[in-house]
């Protein structure tokens, strides 16, 4: 069985009220866009959500599910090193229409996030795009969430009880330079301050 | 003189199970305790993987939906029995053990336990992982994948649940229910049909429409 590999933020007190949901402004685009595929190849990378996962899934996607952040954490904590990235995105090349990155620039330092956005090129097909989502707050609440997307496109913080990553902010200059090998075509910043992303 | 298992037994009457003592009609019907025997190692370990260690595993004995579970029926591979080949079964099958090959229980339960592992196919009605598995799932209806799974393969199933926090390198295809039709369109191929049946005009939506508004 597997452990939290990384200590970060700590664990949300059970007397705090819940983070109420906010409206994305890029999911709804971001579907339409995979509704032009009758079975749309989506690649997820985690955290390993059950709604997200059944959310995609039950709309007919063919869903590829990898918990990145865990295996990544653990090879770099077993001092793995560079090609860490390629190692577990060992898909082939032009698979994807769409690849969800959720909140991972949150977490990762800039090499591991450019091979990310490498890794991204390679597997997605031509028209493919990257959805990414972040958190725009240089002090963010301290506790690892799950962006968990609801079924009128909302989108709710939920505590994970099993990852604790350390956080890092990135200005939007940054995730831009970061994501380079991508190009950025749409971006929103919603009123709870989480940023939104799509490159292709 | 004999042991206790020799002189009396559990009987089961009327949907409770009896402790009856041997050779003693006073004690004939008195009911010592309404829970079934743990007579066999097989019980006993069943009894250990249910509710009451459920938050200290993490793992969950689905019972609730599946059509064997009115039957008692079930094979436990325990944790200590290695398997190399395919199995077949027409019962639940519960893995703690190490399984490598195929496993077919076409219309019955799969679980996983968390000492389980398993490399290899299986198809079953329906699929619990919590435990590791490398390989296929085909599920006739829903593959629950707990917290504590270790699974990197390919999920074929009706549907899914998948516990946050699993470990998961998974390609996931939920078959998909044909969209619903509309009443209108069933009855106005109804009425088509009957129309053409009696050698009449088939009837237009339009027309169908209209004798509606009337």
């Amino acid at each position: 069985m597997h452990q939290p590999v990384l200590e970060g933020r700590g664990r949300r007190p059970p007397d705090l009220p819940p983070v109420p949901a906010y409206s994305s402004r890029m999911l709804d685009r971001y579907l339409a866009f995979l509704q032009k595929s009758p079975k749309p190849a989506i690649l997820d990378l985690g955290p390993t959500c059950g709604a997200n996962i059944s959310f995609f899934a039950e709309r007919g996607a063919l869903l590829c599910v990898c918990d990145f952040m865990l295996r990544f954490a653990g090879d770099e904590s077993r001092g793995r090193g560079p090609g860490t990235v390629g190692r577990i995105l060992d898909y082939r090349p032009g698979s994807f229409d769409g690849i969800h990155l959720w909140d991972i620039p949150d977490h990762l330092d800039n090499r591991a996030l450019l091979e990310i956005a490498q890794q991204c090129r390679r597997l997605l097909k031509k028209h493919g795009r990257v959805m990414v989502l972040a958190s725009a707050s240089h002090d963010p609440e301290p506790f690892e969430n799950y962006l968990v997307v609801n079924s009128n496109l909302s989108v709710t913080l939920r505590e994970s009880k099993a990852h604790r990553y350390p956080y890092l902010y990135r200005s939007n200059r940054d995730i831009e330079t970061a994501m380079k090998p991508l190009e950025q075509c749409a971006s929103f910043v919603c009123m709870n301050g989480w940023r939104e992303f799509v490159f292709r | 003189m004999g042991t206790l298992d020799q002189i009396s037994k559990w009987t089961h009457e009327a949907g409770e199970w009896i402790w009856k003592v041997a050779g003693s009609p006073d004690a004939k019907d008195t009911p010592v305790v309404n829970e079934p025997p743990l007579n066999s190692r097989k019980e006993q370990k069943m009894m250990k993987l249910g509710k009451p260690e459920e938050k200290e595993t993490g793992y969950r004995y689905e019972s609730a939906e599946t059509p064997a579970q009115s039957t008692s029926e079930e094979t436990v591979i325990g944790e200590h029995i290695s398997i190399e080949g395919t199995v077949r079964a027409d019962e639940d099958i519960l893995i703690e053990g190490t399984l490598k090959g195929t496993i077919e229980v076409k219309s019955h339960r799969l679980a996983v336990g968390p000492k389980g592992k398993i490399e290899g196919d299986v198809e079953a009605e329906n699929v619990t992982v919590g435990g590791k598995m490398v390989g296929n799932i085909m599920a006739h209806n829903r593959v629950h994948i707990t917290q504590f799974a270790d699974f990197t393969g390919q999920i074929k199933a009706k549907r899914i649940a998948v516990e946050d926090g699993a470990y998961l390198k998974a390609t996931i295809e939920l078959e998909r229910a044909e969209p619903a039709r509309s009443a209108t369109v069933e009855r106005t191929e109804a009425i088509v049909f009957d129309q053409e049946e009696k050698g009449k005009a088939p009837v237009t939506p339009d027309l169908l429409k209209a004798r509606q508004a009337k």
